[in-house]
């Protein structure tokens, strides 16, 4: 699997660490709620499935939800942030189903049909990314105080989600 | 100390009375409730994670003269809807998946277990524990882990707006 189909880069030059992370976790909030409306990176819709039970429905990408749950900052340096799925920390399985729908591939060496069936969800367009930069106004404390707390939210609710057990089966 | 400061001080207050809210049982109990229901239709999609965390999987196959078995219970209508003969996805009757349930709730933590008995002498705990032997699937997989993670931030969100 090529690294080039499962991230992508969103260049935030003059943007701190913690204000890219923050718009980082806006954008893959974005990108959820996009995909699972049936719209790829461009804002189309997917292309409908052209078998099966669900022959002429618009897909969501989500059975389990297991793959768009995955999507994360991969890298966030050099004025940069990188979005998508990292080699190191995922899967191979969710792996190849990022590359196939990215590429329209689904599991074949290239794409069927040229890419017609390509469902590319891993982007965002240009002006659904300045709807979200409008609220991190570039040099401000106001920005720099929106990161934070989102960080901060983020990270409250990660030790929250600890509070959830699921009992030892094993006992 | 500057507004900055100060600002987020009295955010990470907020926050905590949030935290505080949602810490409760009644909160912690619907919220379980979601994860486990994602939990059990993963499981029935046929796919089982081996430890918290972890990547979620295809389930062991069945055996040829188990998916033999199941066809016959199948043409007696015994075979629940929710599954095929072949399929491994931990429901034959469907009783089993069925009893998984909040078994424990206090202020900061919820349990989820299985409940109630399969069949005389059997609880459902002991048979989810036998089946998880060969085919693990009751653990939150790293993409539920965020899931339960999103679905939190979204509800204190929504109790700081109103904070």
């Amino acid at each position: 699997m090529s690294e080039k189909y499962t991230k992508f880069t969103v260049n935030l030059k003059g943007y701190s660490v913690e204000e890219r992370e923050a718009i980082a976790l806006k954008i893959i909030d974005k990108i959820i709620q996009r995909t699972k409306s049936g719209k790829d990176k461009d804002n189309k819709t997917f292309p409908k499935y052209a078998t099966g039970p669900d022959k002429g429905k618009t897909p969501n990408l989500t059975l389990t939800g297991d793959m768009l749950d995955l999507l994360s900052v991969v890298r966030n340096a050099s004025a940069k942030v990188q979005i998508g799925y990292s080699s190191e920390t995922t899967d191979d399985e969710t792996l190849g189903k990022v590359e196939g729908n990215v590429r329209g591939t689904y599991g074949q060496p290239t794409p069927i049909k040229g890419g017609k069936y390509a469902r590319n969800f891993l982007g965002i367009t240009e002006s659904d990314l300045q709807k979200i930069l409008k609220e991190f106004p570039k040099g401000s404390d106001e920005s720099q105080s929106r990161a934070e707390k989102t960080i901060l939210l983020r990270k409250n609710a990660e030790k929250l989600s600890g509070s959830v057990e699921l009992e030892d089966l094993d006992e | 100390m500057s507004r900055h400061s100060e600002d987020l001080k009295k955010f990470q207050k907020d926050v905590q009375e949030a935290v505080s809210i949602l810490s409760e049982p009644s909160y912690l109990s619907a919220l379980g409730k979601t994860v486990l229901e994602r939990v059990i239709n993963r499981t029935r999609l046929g796919r089982g994670v081996r430890e918290r965390g972890g990547a979620s999987g295809p389930l062991k196959s069945l055996s040829s003269s188990y998916k033999e078995q199941r066809k016959k219970l199948k043409q007696k209508g015994e075979l629940s809807g929710l599954t095929t003969p072949g399929k491994s996805n931990l429901t034959q009757t469907g009783k089993l998946l069925d009893s998984a349930d909040v078994t424990s709730v206090k202020r900061g933590s919820v349990t989820l277990g299985f409940r109630g008995n399969h069949d005389p002498g059997l609880t459902n705990e002991t048979l989810a524990g036998y089946v998880s032997k060969d085919r693990p699937f009751f653990n939150l997989s790293q993409a539920e882990e965020k899931a339960l993670t999103r679905e939190i931030e979204n509800e204190l969100q929504k109790l700081l707006n109103v904070l």
